[in-house]
């Protein structure tokens, strides 16, 4: 699964494009955190991912439901946006 | 306490002035100094603007003030907090020759030096017979306010470095555009030389000022005259210093830090196919890329980070790779006169944002007109149309000096369209062109109180974020209603916008050891509302109802319906207890402890 990282997402992992075998969004940030290390943990721990991040699954934002519940797959590519900063 | 109780009142009629003890003046009006009037910005100014009579003309009074919290870490107040509001009649904000409340503001330094001068503001009446600066000068034992000869035709660079030669480091003016009667005029509220690019735009404050014949408003004070912290508390000032450092470095800011608005809005609207394109028709623009910072930085290009007086340093300054410096970058700006006027170089948009700044023109009013009119064009068969450079840049200068097509564009872009035709693409709320969102997952904006403005009612990004809301009108009325008291706020406490995560939950705290006044999370969300039902009644009294309240034709796509905003209108109203018509009532006023201010139900 191709998972697309935006903005701090993509500052911290130092990559646009992280590679997955998750099978829920639960199971990836689990997996982020893993493979980029403390910042990561620290980011995504400060905050609840589930409430913060915006996720799109195959071009869809997803409800909060999906992504605490909803499940992923091999053919899917995710994008993560870090939370909007207007002002 | 943190705020003197003293106002500046310039009588320009009459050219004479008193240091007015607002404090004392509400305590023997209302027997109590309220705590919205306190926390200050449009908390204490929207008050002066309710009227027994409608606002006829937008250059009758015109008032500049200050929060609580602005300041400096020195002062004992956060970082983060400068902020400086300008509360107006709105040019842009008519209806039958009846003008709305607006307002605007920045930061920057000229807030705390305003402190600096013994006041918490200024409040202008009347209109002078030739352009000039009132200067307050409390450098000295006493302070003088003195009026000087301006040029009205000077640029806001010119004036601030002349303003700053005299003595008077603070200063706020009005650009030539505004004394050439551009209703998006915008005044530039500075401290130091060459510092010209803090506008405090939205609304036409510009115009409004101008109209007065003002061109400058500045100030020279000294530290000893701004207000000390009600507390000495070691504590407390112990409290404040872990406060800075969250500011500084904690996660409640880092993505302004980081980004600023203009990369940190990039990256989040462009894959979430949200960047307004070609005057909002456009969600996704293939060209996007070439304004993204990333990109930019990618092929050579630094952007530097720069800030108002505050850790956060939300500014970005590009630079190419040969090392020419542009114009600062945001992200509203950058959008509004770029992609959706079809220009993705960031030569043009630098230049384009330039020109705004010089003159005094709000740039996002301008990227919305121009986008306008490149679309009416395209509808016509004529030229200039969308990604024409040079049009642009041109455009621009004959809006500022109200020539040729520029004369239509400049009263913006819902007069231009009911003059010109394609009223159905003039993509503007109460006359206040729109933000850099999709206006179909906003709407909020036909509740803001300044129009299609993103922060003034912050649902902004809401409907993009909640595919499970976004259908309902029950969702929306809560999430309408939900963000008035945080959006208020911003614009009464002098802290920036970006500091909100992390200042307003210690609001309570802050008050009781600044302002020395108890107050708790009920009491700060109600002077909140309070200042959005003031604003509601003067709108309500110059004419502004339910009807206004509304979308351009465009925002009704997606989810987004007239019968769904309908619902949400009316849910709104129940909720704020407003009549049908969208009116304050009697029972809104006694709901939120405003009975006093009755007599002006129209």
């Amino acid at each position: 699964m191709k998972v697309e990282l935006y903005g701090i997402l993509r500052s911290i992992a130092g990559t646009k494009e992280h590679h997955s075998r998750a099978t829920s969004v639960q199971d990836l940030l689990d997996e982020l955190t893993d493979e980029y290390g403390p910042k990561m943990a620290k980011y995504l721990h400060e905050r609840d991912p589930i409430e913060s991040l915006t996720i799109v699954r195959n071009d869809r934002v997803l409800t909060k439901t999906e992504k605490r519940r909803g499940k992923v797959g091999n053919d899917d590519t995710i994008k993560l946006l870090s939370p909007i900063g207007g002002g | 306490m943190t705020i003197s109780g003293e106002v500046l009142k310039y009588d320009l009629d009459n050219e004479s002035y008193e240091f007015l003890n607002w404090m004392e003046e509400d305590r023997q009006r209302y027997g109590e100094v309220s705590l919205r009037r306190m926390i200050g910005g449009i908390g204490f100014a929207f008050e002066e603007f309710l009227a027994d009579q409608p606002c006829t003309d937008p250059s009758r009074k015109f008032v500049v003030n200050t929060g609580f919290l602005t300041g400096l870490p020195r002062d004992g107040v956060p970082s983060g907090c400068t902020r400086t509001y300008i509360s107006f009649n709105a040019p842009l904000k008519e209806k039958n020759g009846r003008y709305g409340i607006g307002y605007a503001a920045a930061g920057g330094l000229c807030g705390p030096h305003i402190k600096s001068c013994g006041v918490d503001g200024v409040i202008l009446e009347g209109k002078f017979k030739s352009p000039v600066g009132v200067m307050l000068d409390a450098s000295g034992k006493d302070r003088e306010v003195e009026l000087i000869d301006l040029d009205p035709e000077s640029t806001t660079i010119e004036t601030v470095n002349l303003c700053h030669d005299k003595g008077f480091k603070g200063s706020i003016n009005s650009g030539a555009a505004g004394f050439h009667g551009v209703r998006f005029a915008s005044v530039h509220v500075s401290y130091m030389p060459d510092d010209h690019v803090r506008a405090a735009a939205r609304g036409g404050p510009g115009m409004a000022l101008a109209g007065m014949n003002v061109k400058a408003i500045a100030f020279s004070g000294t530290r000893d005259r701004y207000p000390a912290p009600s507390s000495d508390d070691a504590g407390f000032k112990e409290w404040i210093k872990t406060i800075n450092r969250e500011l500084a470095s904690g996660s409640g800011t880092e993505k302004y830090k980081r980004y600023g608005t203009w990369g940190g809005n990039w990256a989040f609207l462009v894959p979430l196919g949200a960047l307004p394109a070609e005057n909002f028709r456009n969600l996704n623009p293939e060209d996007a890329y070439k304004l993204d910072p990333e990109y930019l930085k990618e092929n050579g290009w630094s952007i530097s980070r720069k800030g108002c007086a505050c850790p956060i340093m939300c500014w970005k300054i590009p630079k190419d790779p040969s090392g020419k410096q542009l114009w600062k970058m945001d992200y509203e700006n950058v959008d509004l006169l770029g992609p959706n006027c079809g220009i993705y170089d960031p030569y043009t948009v630098s230049r384009a944002i330039q020109i705004c700044d010089l003159y005094g023109i709000d740039a996002m009013s301008a990227g919305g007109v121009i986008a306008w009119y490149f679309e009416h064009n395209e509808r016509q068969g004529k030229k200039p149309t969308f990604g024409d450079k040079e049009a642009q840049l041109e455009l621009l200068e004959k809006i500022a000096k109200r020539e040729g097509e520029g004369k239509i564009l400049s009263e913006g872009v819902r007069k231009a369209s009911e003059k010109l035709g394609d009223t159905d693409i003039a993509m503007q709320v109460k006359g206040l062109e729109g933000a850099g969102y999709p206006f179909w997952s906003n709407l909020g904006y036909a509740f803001a109180l300044r129009g299609a403005c993103h922060t003034s009612l912050g649902t902004y990004s809401v409907g993009l974020t909640n595919p499970e809301g976004v259908a309902s009108s029950e969702w929306w009325a809560d999430q309408i209603v939900g963000a008035i008291p945080t959006s208020m706020i911003c614009q009464m406490n002098g802290a920036c916008y970006f500091t909100r995560k992390v200042l307003i939950p210690e609001l309570p705290k802050l008050i009781d050891n600044l302002l020395g006044v108890k107050a708790d999370e009920d009491a700060i969300e109600r002077s909140a509302f309070q200042s959005y039902i003031i604003a509601r009644m003067i709108d309500n009294i110059n004419g502004f109802d339910s009807g206004d309240d509304n979308l351009p034709e465009r925002a009704f796509r997606r989810t987004t319906t007239p019968e769904l905003l309908e619902d949400t209108k009316s849910l709104v109203y129940e909720q704020l207890m407003f009549n049908d018509e969208g009116k304050v009532t009697e029972e809104t006023l006694d709901r939120y402890g405003l009975d006093h201010l009755s007599r002006f139900l129209p």
